[in-house]
């Protein structure tokens, strides 16, 4: 690997694993105030907030989880995937390096700045921002005085474009590949493909959302706010907002896909089965994520058919995500499969994977989801996809990634440990959550025990609380064992 | 799931009921499938084992499971068609609810049922309903986006300033229970709670009555309208 594609490479995971491990950080704050609401943290609460006897203070918890899910997102996944791009990519396509090296190198930079601009937002005058990740006006706009909102929106930008800069690359990267053979390219490059072609079409999308947004904070327009006035609609943000937010579960998946398919045929030493299907899976997956916003908004007061539009079109990325599922099984049925660390992740982000997508069938359904629609259901769900099932498919990118940049993985039994931690941990986790929600726990709630019917949950918010803490753990272990033996 | 006091819960409650089902089936055939063919996998891995040849089926067994979910997802859509709520009837009981940071206001047409007469009633963060009545809601915003959740009365709307959103439940048995707001409003969010009761009709009655007429008092003599109790637009 080239030098310099080397070091930029090193730097964006390590900006990801920063980020990562702030984030996880701020969920297991947000584990114990809900499993033990009001009681002071252990450990870290006194220093992080000496004024209220070491216990999360009420104004300070949406703040926690808008900085958890922003800098997951944003900070975390969206680098680390843009890094393994850049390392991974060349070789799929027969390259030395990509076509374009400068663009990942001023994603860097980008992501840097953002990041910068993010932990600034923390420390400005009337508080951090404290809208949630999709920074919903007038919440957003009118109600979040202060310079913190405003430092939000400029960090997601720079994370946003960031992401543009790498996915160009990657386009250029594949499609200007010589002597390149489409029926020849790995699912672990088709992955990357299509992601980046989603990055193409839906950032600009979040991009104009977020500069509405900013002009109706400093400019003085109010397109999403001022019932009063005529003209001004919350309703429209949110239909854009969703338009980028649903293909970004995509974007982020993609990758994980193509990347299973490849560690589980090579660990198997054949071709992953029905790699055409698989191809055109993604493909159906990639032109669907467009058509299937529409589902956030069912309880917003969408016209009945189109609500059951959206609601048919959802439903139907389970046929392709069966497709995956189907090839993987397929992959390793009459192969033999030796340890391998890739492949174990894999195994495990396959689990993850099943759980999280078939949670999706009761949110998709109109009638159901009008009890579960932003319940605790709807955070296990994503989560066992978008954070435990992605988490485990970057260990196993990152675990070959490592070779390509003359660093030493853990070893294999170390692999294997971690992986399967990591997804009990998951599974310990989110499970509860799933419970949660169908017992009517809405999300975001500082404390659920102002709710009587509630009551009865509490156990399984100790139960998430609990495993929270293993999959911190998990993630510590891996830390140190690789860091003892990198070299 | 919560206790469900509502007439038409039961609706949501069965298709929830079917879909975790369902997921949990789905999901424990792909994860035995998934197991079963890594265990034969690493067997033969240990004992060296020739590798057996990919079955040639491969492509149907995909079909199959890519035409199952098509059929399964199809039923489930007109099951949660047919399960629709649709329209409340027209002699509903109509409540207006105002949504803000960080309470819920209510407004009832009064005995006569006709709102904007003198006899109208507003309550703060306490919704009374009659049993067996059907109960339409229309719910506004004054400020960010709220929602109005009745979780035992399995109700759901999402308000969004400047807009109405409606609902309608029919409450089934008498009780108390609660009303959450589900969408993130602000740093009080957690707090914007309402005590719902369901009270038989009589109760019901007698306490719109007198309260519409304490109301009525107050406002004649000129006394400050108690919490909740001022006029909001149409
Ligand atoms: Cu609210």
């Amino acid at each position: 690997m080239h030098p310099d594609d080397r070091r930029t490479a090193l730097r964006t995971l390590s900006l990801a694993g920063l980020g990562a491990a702030l984030g996880g950080l701020l969920s297991l704050l947000l584990r114990w105030q809900l499993s033990f609401p009001g009681r002071p943290i252990p450990l870290l609460g006194p220093l992080l907030f000496p004024d209220h006897r070491g216990a999360v203070p009420a104004a300070s918890y949406p703040a926690l989880f808008t900085l958890h899910g922003t800098v997951m997102i944003f900070f975390a996944v969206t680098p680390a995937l843009s890094a393994l791009a850049l390392i991974r990519l060349p070789p799929l396509v027969g390259r030395e390096r990509p076509a374009h090296p400068a663009l990942h190198r001023a994603a860097l930079g980008l992501f840097a700045l953002g990041l910068a601009l993010l932990l600034a937002g923390l420390h400005a005058r009337f508080g951090a921002p404290a809208f949630g990740w999709t920074a919903a006006p007038p919440l957003s706009t009118a109600r979040s005085p202060g310079a913190g909102a405003t430092l939000w929106l400029l960090a997601v930008a720079c994370s946003a474009l960031a992401t543009l800069l790498g996915s160009f690359d990657v386009l250029a990267t594949i499609v200007g590949a010589p002597k390149l053979a489409w029926s020849r390219l790995p699912l672990s490059a088709w992955g990357h493909l299509f992601a980046a072609t989603l990055n193409a079409l839906f950032l600009p999308i979040l991009l104009g959302a977020l500069a509405l947004l900013f002009s109706d904070r400093h400019l003085g327009t109010a397109l999403f706010t001022a019932p009063s006035q005529p003209g001004g609609d919350a309703l429209v943000y949110q239909h854009l907002f969703w338009i980028f937010g649903h293909p970004e579960v995509y974007i982020l998946i993609l990758p994980v896909w193509g990347a299973v398919s490849d560690a589980l045929a090579r660990a198997a030493d054949r071709p992953p089965a029905l790699r055409r299907a698989v191809v055109a899976a993604m493909a159906a997956v990639t032109l669907l994520s467009g058509l299937v916003y529409g589902h956030h908004l069912l309880t917003a007061g969408l016209s009945p058919l189109l609500a059951q539009g959206f609601m048919t079109l959802t439903l139907l990325i389970s046929l392709p995500s069966a497709a995956f599922v189907a090839s993987w099984i397929a992959t390793l049925h009459g192969a033999s499969l030796g340890p391998d660390a890739p492949a174990s992740y894999s195994l495990a982000a396959v689990v993850l994977f099943v759980l999280g997508g078939l949670t999706g069938i009761p949110l998709a359904l109109v009638t159901t989801d009008r009890f579960l629609h932003d319940s605790a259901f709807v955070v296990g769900h994503f989560h066992l996809v978008m954070a435990a099932t992605i988490l485990l498919g970057l260990f196993a990118m990152l675990h070959e990634a490592l070779g390509r940049l003359g660093l030493r993985a853990p070893s294999i039994p170390v692999a294997r440990l971690h992986a399967w931690a990591t997804a009990l941990g998951a599974l310990g986790v989110f499970i509860p959550m799933l419970r949660l929600g169908l017992g009517g726990a809405p999300r975001r709630l500082y404390d659920p025990d102002l709710y009587r019917y509630l009551h009865p949950l509490l156990a399984w918010q100790r139960v998430a609380t609990v495993a929270a803490a293993l999959l911190f753990t998990a993630q510590l272990a891996w830390l140190v064992a690789w860091w003892r033996g990198r070299r | 799931m919560p206790p469900d006091l509502s007439a038409d819960g039961h609706r949501i409650d069965a298709l929830l009921r079917v879909s975790i089902g369902l997921t949990a089936a789905l999901a424990a055939a792909f994860l035995l499938a998934l197991a079963w063919v890594v265990h034969r996998a690493r067997q033969r891995a240990r004992t060296a084992a020739p590798e057996a040849a990919a079955p040639p089926a491969v492509a149907v067994a995909l079909g199959v499971a890519v035409l199952v979910f098509a059929v399964i997802d199809l039923t489930l859509a007109a099951r949660s068609h047919r399960a629709a709520l649709g329209p409340p009837p027209p002699d509903a009981l109509r409540v207006e609810v105002l949504a803000q940071q960080w309470a819920w206001r209510f407004r009832y047409a009064g005995p006569d049922e006709v709102f904007g007469t003198a006899d109208d009633v507003t309550t703060l963060n306490d919704l009374r309903l009659p049993v067996g009545r059907a109960v339409a809601l229309e719910v506004r915003s004054l400020d960010v986006a709220h929602g109005l959740f009745l979780p035992l009365l399995r109700s759901r709307a999402d308000a969004y300033p400047g807009r109405t959103a409606r609902t309608w439940l029919r409450p089934a048995r008498e009780g108390r229970t609660e009303l959450a707001c589900s969408v993130l409003c602000g740093a009080a969010h957690y707090q914007m709670r309402a005590e719902v009761t369901v009270l038989s009709n009589e109760q019901y009655t007698h306490w719109m009555n007198g309260l519409s007429d304490d109301q009525r008092r107050r406002a004649a003599a000129g006394e400050a309208p108690p919490p909740g109790a001022w006029a909001w637009g149409p």
